[in-house]
């Protein structure tokens, strides 16, 4: 009788013990993921071998053109907003002329708590920009097109220029506002 | 004994119940069909004349003697006092809304009726006569002066945005002395106008939002430059489900939804203008523009060809300015 009460206590003891040993690795893991998180900008961290693949919708001459890129990481924080951007803003592959202006700067990119997503731009995006209402609208609706479909949870996308709001950015759209109600509607 | 057992068992199987409801059955079956016959069939028929619409209701004389009938300027409404069959006739030029007891004519235009009962056949004439009242409005809007309340015209862009540039060339420069070419014809032939810039300056888009909303005028044309060959010519556009998080620019932006209409005839009547003036390709377009959504006056942005690919002389200028001038008439008329 002696032996086999020993035998339970021993067997509960092992219980409670891994049970501790458990608990502390996984809720050292759990916070350890929320700490990365909150300090996390738009998007996510890179993939394990240092490239990402992402989808960026370049404007042409009077539509969006697909392309997939597989940019390398370029510092280990670099997010897929970031890199999505970069890979936009070097335009289309093989094109002779892009409709994006030249020698843009990406100042950075954050997700507010609303779900917004803020494009800071550097004012060559503004500066550089040469073209009509059309080109306008698919440059802004390529850059929007290009951040959703490669991060999810996104509400809409807001460009800031030099940290800044700008009122247009080619005098026809505004860009004081968020981007989706005015580059969602396909034009008629 | 036998039969003893078996009418035991008859009585075991006998159910009142069962029996109530096999009769009820019988008598929802036999009685659907009879209700269903004894609907009134009712007829319609139309005709028009001139100004006036004739609707002839037809049906038993004794169902036409207790239809209550209730008429507005754009509505007749007859109350039926059972239910009706209808089959109604194809081609209609109303609306109408049958219901079980009533049937509803929804009139496009606003009109007198004059109601008739008469009897072999049992009928109900409605004639429909175009109000005086809707002739004079029409009348008087053929009378009034065409660019009564004036043309506004925004020259795109300006100061240190200079639009599309080819050498010396820039859609800055060369929207705004056709704005003021377009402004000093239009003085000429008595007809007020407005610019929303008079020199080489920058004005923000709400601000010209702004100034085209206090004047309020008959039609307001942005001036810009494409980056093609042809003409572009815009047109507001308005999407149902717009976001929360865009309340104000929607807010601003909802003065456009009652001239919507306006504005897409006023860029066709422009866009033939210049198809007519210029024999070249027109591209018609909606957008979202703020400059077209938050105004609240008949507008359109047209896109003129690029500065690379025409020279924008005199000659041209005057040519673009006779456009709009046959596009505008033609629109107003």
């Amino acid at each position: 009788m002696n032996t086999k009460k020993t035998i339970v206590l021993v067997l509960l003891g092992i219980i409670f013990l891994s049970g501790v040993v458990g608990g502390y690795f996984y809720f050292s893991r759990v916070f350890s993921k929320e700490k990365i998180h909150d300090e996390e900008p738009a998007g996510g961290i890179a993939h394990i071998d240092g490239f990402f693949t992402v989808r960026v919708y370049y404007p042409t001459v009077n539509r969006l053109q697909l392309e997939e890129r597989r940019p390398p990481r370029s510092s280990p924080n670099t997010t897929i907003a970031e890199a999505t951007i970069e890979e936009y803003l070097k335009g289309p592959a093989g094109a002779a002329a892009s409709a994006i202006p030249r020698n843009v700067q990406l100042l950075g990119v954050y997700q507010g708590a609303d779900g917004i997503v803020y494009v800071n731009l550097s004012d060559e995006f503004r500066r550089n920009f040469q073209g009509d209402a059309l080109a306008e609208y698919l440059l802004l609706k390529g850059l929007y097109e290009s951040l959703i479909s490669n991060i999810e949870d996104i509400q809409d996308v807001k460009v800031l220029i030099e940290g800044k709001e700008a009122e247009t950015l080619g005098g026809h759209l505004y860009l004081f506002y968020p981007l989706k109600d005015m580059v969602s509607p396909e034009f008629g | 004994m036998r039969q003893q057992v078996s009418e035991r068992e008859e009585r075991k199987n006998y159910n009142p119940v069962k029996k109530k409801f096999l009769i009820l059955f019988i008598l929802f079956v036999s009685v659907f069909p009879l209700s269903a016959q004894q609907k009134v069939l009712v007829s319609l028929k139309f005709s028009s004349q001139g100004n006036t619409l004739r609707v002839v209701l037809e049906a038993e004389e004794s169902f036409l003697k207790r239809t209550k009938v209730t008429t507005s300027s754009t509505q007749i409404k007859a109350d039926f006092p059972e239910p009706y069959t209808f089959t109604p006739p194809q081609g209609l030029p109303f609306e109408l809304l049958p219901a079980e007891k009533s049937l509803i004519l929804n009139f496009k235009e606003k009109g007198e009726t004059k109601i008739f009962q008469l009897s072999s056949p049992a009928r109900l004439v409605f004639d429909i006569q175009k109000s005086d009242i809707q002739k004079k409005e029409l009348s008087a809007e053929k009378q009034r002066p065409v660019l009564a309340r004036g043309l506004c015209i925004d020259a795109g862009h300006g100061g240190f945005d200079f639009g599309i540039t080819y050498g010396n060339a820039s859609e800055k420069e060369i929207m705004l002395s056709l704005a003021k070419d377009l402004a000093s014809f239009l003085a000429k032939q008595g007809k007020k106008s407005f610019l929303t810039r008079r020199a080489d300056q920058y004005i923000s888009i709400s601000e010209r939002i702004n100034f085209v909303n206090q004047k309020v005028p008959d039609v307001f044309i942005s001036l810009h430059s494409s980056t093609s060959t042809g003409f572009v010519l815009y047109s507001p556009r308005f999407e149902e489900q717009a976001s929360v998080e865009a309340g104000d620019f929607y807010s601003l932006s909802s003065r456009q939804r009652k001239y919507v209409q306006k504005s897409k005839a006023l860029a066709e009547s422009i866009g033939k203008a210049l198809k007519d003036e210029f024999k070249a390709e027109i591209i018609q377009r909606e957008m979202p523009l703020p400059i077209l959504n938050s105004v609240a006056s008949p507008c359109m942005l047209v896109e003129l060809p690029s500065p690379k690919y025409v020279l924008y002389d005199q000659q041209m200028r005057e040519k673009v300015i006779k456009a709009f001038i046959h596009g505008v008439a033609a629109y107003e008329q």
